[in-house]
């Protein structure tokens, strides 16, 4: 008798929702970064629907700053972050990337390439700047 | 954020939200000998594009009209895919890899140099440090360190600055700020004088 074939328990959307905590749980972080796409489904979906014609707009987007593919059971991600002056930026990335691959670990998926990038240093509490212009 | 002035800068000091301002009309002259604005306008054009799109669906569509604060989630936008354009590569391992935002580290730098008096950054250049090899090879280094960068600053000063103590500073003060806030050794850093300005 054959075994059974395996089903798929776990979706790219809950892994990068679980990247998202844990960005936001580890030190230094103070955010991730806004994507072109996200932000473009928060604006309006019909904008998404005619810059990548056949793409749904409903659904599981994925969290700012976060990129995940699943195959044959091991995860890739690609995290964009901001991230404090209290802290060295690549000690608060390398704290992110082993925090992602045991959480990872714990959906019973393996953790591949975690790509950290730091997009900004930011003091602690700044404010968010005002934009002067746009298009 | 930039550091110094909360106004996000690109290494050349051009604010990106100049470049995104003017993303829809032929580069200036600036624009056009410069290697960080080309790339910067590069990252922007799919977003200029989808800008373009939303506001198109607000003339003909009141449903798909943007909701409020629209301006500032697309000013966020900008800086970051400005941010995405140019990385240095740090660190990889079993992990995965670490980059850092080329923009990001000369954020840093105009923030440090902020703080000396007469001093104000202009041009700045970030990139992985690369020694000259053995001698006689003319070869570089086979596998540096990714950790240490090479950093190369213009500056103006006010008059009647002492420009060797003021260069002294400056790059204790690169030195300090990277290693602390960032976690990298400044191997070479490159400081041209090439203004004065009244104070």
């Amino acid at each position: 008798m054959s075994e059974p074939v395996a089903g798929r328990l776990i979706t790219a959307g809950v892994i990068a929702r679980i990247i998202a905590r844990t960005a936001r749980e580890t030190p230094g972080v103070i955010r991730l970064e806004p994507t072109l796409k996200n932000t473009l489904r928060s604006l309006g979906g019909a904008t998404v629907d005619s810059l990548h014609p056949g793409e749904k707009t409903s659904g599981d987007p994925h969290p700012d700053g976060i990129s995940v593919i699943i195959r044959d059971g091991i995860v890739d991600a690609d995290i964009d972050i901001a991230t404090d002056m209290t802290r060295p930026a690549l000690d608060v990335a390398h704290t992110l990337q082993t925090a992602v691959h045991e959480g990872i670990s714990r959906t019973g998926l393996t953790a591949g390439n975690i790509n950290v990038t730091i997009l900004a240093i930011e003091p602690a509490t700044a404010p968010r700047p005002q934009a002067q212009t746009g298009t | 954020m930039a550091l110094d002035d909360r106004i996000p800068r690109l290494g050349c000091g051009r604010p990106i939200d100049e470049v995104w301002r003017t993303v829809n009309r032929p580069p200036d002259a600036h624009e056009r000998s410069c290697r960080q604005c080309q790339s910067a306008r590069a990252s922007l054009r799919s977003l200029a594009e989808a800008t373009r799109s939303l506001r198109h669906n607000d003339t003909t569509d009141p449903a798909l009209r943007p909701r409020s604060k629209v301006k500032e989630t697309i000013m966020n936008l900008v800086r970051a895919e400005v941010r995405r354009g140019s990385r240095l590569p740090l660190r990889r391992d079993s992990l995965g890899d670490i980059a850092i935002s080329e923009q990001a580290i000369a954020s840093l730098i105009r923030w440090a140099a902020a703080g000396i008096p007469g001093v104000n950054a202009r041009r700045c250049n970030i990139e992985l440090f690369q020694s000259p090899g053995p001698p006689g090879t003319g070869a570089p280094e086979p596998d540096p360190d990714p950790l240490d960068v090479a950093v190369n600053v213009r500056i103006s000063v006010a008059s009647g600055t002492p420009i060797p103590e003021a260069a002294a500073l400056l790059r204790e003060r690169i030195t300090n700020a990277l290693a602390k806030h960032v976690g990298v050794r400044a191997r070479t850093i490159d400081v041209l004088v090439e203004d004065l300005h009244d104070v």
